[in-house]
């Protein structure tokens, strides 16, 4: 088939004149070769039924297969396979309760009235007259030593 | 009710099964054409689709704007493939359809022979589709299988609008290449 030394540079703009996706003036000029050269004529037409037979070999056959596949992936994986905002709630509650239990513990720890010193046991044993080893349950246990009891304490 | 992609994905984002479902009926059977496009087998295509959606489930709450769930899904649909050639090495289906040529039909067979040809056209359109390189094919897919604007097939394969029309017009030039070798390529210089 003769061919005109243009022939190239049209056919190469074939597939984009098939998108109407050239500058208006190459598609005149395109439009204009093919209309009077049978090599470029048959290839337009060669391109457009390329494309018309892409399109009906689509294949989506299975698909319904794939589906119900999917659908009981979805199913067993469960747990593991929940959308991530229900974990994230779910880690969100963990540590909520656990900053709860903190708070709780530092409230029972640093609001609770300190238990008395020695020396503050010491005070009391004398002014109330009674042994300071009745008072010893309230002693706390770092105050408590060898040389716990000073010369002057209540026995 | 048909609800709008858009109305579907924040439902499924909030954890709706029934939102997501309708996703994959809506989207799932062009994912399924793409994957098919570009790996050939079509086991391998429901291996990928499953990949694909169980990937898009666990991701979908992180889906920032609801409105492009459908190149979400095919971004995902691309990478999923993507790796799939990586793991693999190779193309699929890599041979030369150099000399390929079909019979002369017989006068006494026409029916059963156009049906034969037809097969053995659209084997030969697969295996060439195939041998593409694969951003040609994935855009070649994306655009003729999934019916997307160059734009959002820019978008979900990361390249520019311009690079996507390039590769889709390159497949169309390869693939006439491919199964018409000889009978229209222009000889230059010829005398008109």
């Amino acid at each position: 088939m003769n061919t005109r030394p243009e022939c190239p540079l049209v056919r190469e703009r074939l597939p984009a004149l098939l998108e109407n996706d050239l500058p208006p003036g190459e598609t005149l000029l395109v439009r204009a070769h093919v209309e009077g050269c049978e090599g470029c004529a048959a290839e337009q037409e060669g391109l457009a039924g390329l494309v018309r037979e892409i399109v009906a070999t689509r294949d989506e056959s299975g698909f319904e297969a794939a589906r119900v596949a999917l659908g009981r992936a979805l199913d067993s994986n469960g747990q593991d396979a929940r959308p991530r905002v229900l974990s994230i709630l779910t880690r969100r509650h963990r540590l909520v309760a656990a900053a709860a239990a903190l708070v709780a513990i530092a409230g029972a720890l640093f609001l609770a009235p300190p238990a008395p010193t020695l020396d503050e046991l010491r005070l009391a044993s004398r002014e109330l007259s009674v042994p300071l080893d009745s008072l010893r349950p309230a002693f706390r246990l770092s105050d408590l030593g060898a040389a716990s009891l000073a010369p002057g304490d209540a026995r | 009710m048909v609800h709008s992609d858009r109305t579907l994905a924040i439902d499924a984002r909030a954890g709706g099964r029934e939102a997501f479902d309708a996703l994959v009926t809506r989207h799932g059977p062009g994912l399924l054409a793409f994957l098919r496009r570009m790996v050939g087998r079509a086991d391998d295509a429901q291996d990928l689709f499953q990949d694909v959606f169980l990937r898009a489930f666990k991701g979908i709450s992180r889906l920032e704007d609801p409105d492009r769930v459908r190149p979400w899904l095919v971004t995902i649909a691309a990478n999923v493939a993507r790796r799939h050639f990586e793991r693999r090495g190779r193309q699929p289906h890599e041979h030369s359809l150099e000399g390929e040529q079909l019979d002369a039909p017989d006068d006494s067979a026409v029916n059963a022979l156009d049906d034969l040809e037809t097969t053995e056209r659209r084997e030969g359109l697969q295996r060439a589709i195939e041998r593409l390189p694969p951003r040609q094919k994935a855009v070649l897919s994306l655009r003729l299988d999934l019916e997307l604007p160059f734009q959002e097939i820019a978008g979900a394969i990361g390249i520019s609008e311009e690079n996507a029309r390039a590769h889709h017009y390159q497949a169309l030039r390869s693939l006439r290449r491919m199964l018409e070798p000889a009978s229209t390529a222009p000889r230059t210089g010829d005398a008109t």
